[in-house]
């Protein structure tokens, strides 16, 4: 009766533990580099996930010959995240990607069962030996962006909408309101977090709300809520400057300019410091990889004034901004971290 | 005792016809999609089962759905149908974590005390429901799963408030338990905990508990509140009571995913596990080693149909459709009732005869 159940069950696990021992495939086909990409969301988003999506193909494009990378998507779950490094590491693979900051406390986990293994976190502060952080110097971005909405407002209010105000978020919407000060000393600025990165729906009131007081152009500083900005300027027919990806296609008419993320930047700097092995004996302070506007990797999209409100005046005073932050001119030491 | 053989042996038969049945199924519909069925089978079961790593994640997936499954099956055997696991996995969890995190006690005391606070959880939650089910006559199916939704916000509201991890850059979770109080891994490089004993443990009881009086008078429920008000046993007494037994056995599958695997609490922790351990426990015939066999069955699903998602391009949803596939056809064998047809056919042969 039930025994046979239980033999029969016994059975079956022997077995997948045979096959489990036989169908190990552990040795790679070539001496290339093997490269994991996990995006938490997917590859096209318009944001966060196609601009790594991007910065890496464009990375694969030109060393083709010294890597194959596997690029899994839509990695949001926490419970999903582990098993996905576990098996990459697992499965012999010599770099992982996990591209958010949900990555963070799996990936230091898993590092340190896989000490031969590269670890690279997108965003986040944790580390070990063999693991490294890129992120985003995001006071560059919102310092220009500012810099944009101060000179294009004609009601002379903007606003800027975020997430939650985690590190880098905090220091673009200071950079943000520095920028926007500093060329126009009087501006009002409205300022809200929605404190969720996928409350679409959240966001779209937020700017709803700001655009129905006078607000003309608002920043939003990334993904899901980002979306919900921009459809609230189309509906209101206002400005919108995006971030992470160019979002003009979203709204021809309405999408000002946006902060532009090139991870390239890093990428090659990632990967070099793999090739050579000084990754795994980087100090603490250089296991950050920054992209800012001085490497290139921040930049803006090309403004796209299709209501006119931008004097050529103004355009020059925007492109000067840029090349003063390039150069490293701009002053951010008045920002103060966020107090917890 | 040959009887009861057949009728396992039956039982069994037909759990594998149904999958198999699934599986073609599926197969149609991902060659629809553009995927070759085969490369989507064999990319499954080698994700399964492909390695050390991928079986034991199977294993560690198994084991809050075995018991939530039992769990579950305890309800459907009294013909309550009580979908609300994930919110008593939830709320068993909550309250094990809560007691771990305030209480201070030491873990020979603690460890104990915690399994006890989420089957209190678990319990109450589900026994809430059978309360209302009794007192108002309200549906347990739409009380539990309205009772889901509680649990899930309550959850995101401890979480991203008073409990939120003041070290954790504001990530809905709570902070770590220590160290001592997690449950031993049997080898780092995989997540393996000793719950798989537990679950196996809790297998063994739910085998007795059926044989026990008690087990006895949850099946007679099930066969309806006549019978078993004609034989003596409190009705209303008896619905609380079942509900708070299917409960507690979620809340000890909420305690072993947060003391085996993620060792806090966070937002999203039951991953729908509830939804699984209905199909599981349908699937195992509601008896206790069918559920560990579809619970394995079902774990080898999804960590395959993971794994399958991140090395090839076929998307997880096709597990997602074997899943629905194989609830269809466990629904439309209970509706049709083959016993009638085939008594109906041996009927007719006596009659020839």
């Amino acid at each position: 009766m039930k025994k046979l159940l239980l033999v029969l069950m016994i059975m079956l696990m022997a077995l997948s533990f045979t096959v489990a021992c036989d169908g190990d495939n552990g040795g790679s086909s070539s001496d290339k580099l093997k490269v994991a990409l996990i995006l938490p969301g997917k590859k096209d988003d318009l944001s966060f996930n196609q601009s790594m999506y991007e910065g890496m193909m464009n990375y694969l494009d030109a060393n083709e010959d010294k890597m194959e990378l596997k690029v899994t998507e839509n990695v949001y779950e926490v419970s999903d995240i582990e098993p996905a490094l576990l098996d990459f590491a697992d499965q012999g693979y010599d770099v992982i990607i996990g591209h958010g900051f949900q990555f963070m406390e799996p990936l230091v986990k898993v590092a340190k069962q896989y000490p031969d293994t590269h670890f690279v976190l997108g965003t986040g502060y944790k580390f070990e030996k063999n693991s490294a952080i890129y992120d985003v110097s995001l006071d560059d971005g919102g310092y220009q962006m500012g810099v944009i909405a101060g000179l294009a407002t004609q009601t002379n209010k903007v606003g800027v909408i975020g997430g939650a105000d985690v590190s880098e978020i905090y220091r673009g919407h200071e950079g943000f309101k520095l920028g926007a000060k500093s060329v126009n000393p009087n501006i009002q600025i409205q300022e809200v977090y929605t404190g969720d990165w996928n409350d679409t729906a959240g966001a779209k009131e937020a700017a709803v709300g700001m655009y129905d007081s006078g607000v003309d152009v608002i920043w939003h500083s990334g993904d899901g809520i980002g979306l919900g900005v921009v459809q609230a300027a189309k509906e209101k027919d206002k400005y919108v400057l995006g971030n992470v990806a160019d979002q003009l296609k979203l709204a021809e008419k309405n999408v000002l300019s946006g902060v532009v993320y090139q991870w390239k930047a890093v990428l090659e700097n990632i990967f070099d410091d793999i090739d050579s092995g000084e990754f795994l004996k980087l100090a603490d302070e250089e296991r950050f990889y920054w992209i800012t506007a001085e490497n290139e990797g921040l930049n803006y999209s090309k403004i796209n004034d299709s209501k006119g409100w931008l004097t050529s005046d103004d355009l020059t005073k925007i492109e000067s901004s840029w090349k003063d932050l390039k150069a490293g001119k701009i002053d951010f030491s008045v920002i103060k971290e966020p107090t917890k | 005792m040959r009887n009861k053989l057949t009728k396992n042996l039956n039982q069994l038969l037909l759990a594998i016809g149904t999958i198999i049945l699934a599986l073609l199924v599926g197969a149609v519909i991902i060659s629809f999609s553009g995927n070759s069925p085969i490369e989507a089978y064999l990319s499954m079961f080698n994700g399964a089962f492909g390695s050390k790593q991928r079986f034991m994640e199977v294993l560690v997936k198994m084991i809050p759905l075995v018991i939530m499954a039992l769990g579950t099956s305890v309800a459907f055997k009294a013909n309550l149908w009580n979908i609300g696991a994930d919110g008593q996995f939830i709320m068993g969890s909550i309250f094990a974590i809560f007691v771990t995190i305030y209480s201070g006690l030491p873990p020979i005391i603690g460890i104990p005390v915690s399994i006890i606070a989420a089957m209190i959880g678990g319990g109450l939650w589900a026994g809430l429901a059978g309360w209302i089910k009794v007192k108002f006559n309200a549906n347990e199916v739409i009380t539990t799963l309205m009772l889901n939704y509680i649990a899930v916000y309550f959850l995101s509201f401890l979480v991203y408030g008073p409990m939120m991890d003041p070290g954790g850059s504001k990530m809905p979770q709570t902070k770590l338990i220590p160290d001592a109080f997690r449950l031993p891994l049997f080898e780092s490089g995989n997540r393996l905990h000793i719950g798989i004993f537990i679950s196996l443990i809790i297998v063994v009881i739910m085998i007795f508990f059926w044989k026990s009086t008690l087990g006895f008078k949850i099946a007679l429920l099930g066969q309806g509140e006549k019978v078993t008000t004609y034989s003596g046993v409190s009705v209303k007494k008896m619905i609380v009571f079942t509900m708070i037994i299917s409960g507690l056995l979620s809340g000890i599958a909420g305690w072993t995913e947060i003391y085996g695997v993620q060792y806090r609490l966070l937002e999203g922790i039951t991953s729908g596990y509830g939804s699984m351990a209905i199909v599981i426990a349908l699937m195992g015939g509601l008896n206790p080693v069918g559920i560990l066999i579809s619970g394995f069955f079902f774990s080898a699903l999804l960590v395959g149909g993971a794994t399958m998602q991140r090395m090839t391009d076929i998307p997880f949803s096709i597990v997602d459709i074997v899943q629905g596939l194989i609830i269809i056809f466990i629904i439309a064998r209970t509706a049709i009732n083959f016993k009638e047809i085939k008594n109906r056919i041996v009927r007719r042969m006596e009659h020839v005869k």
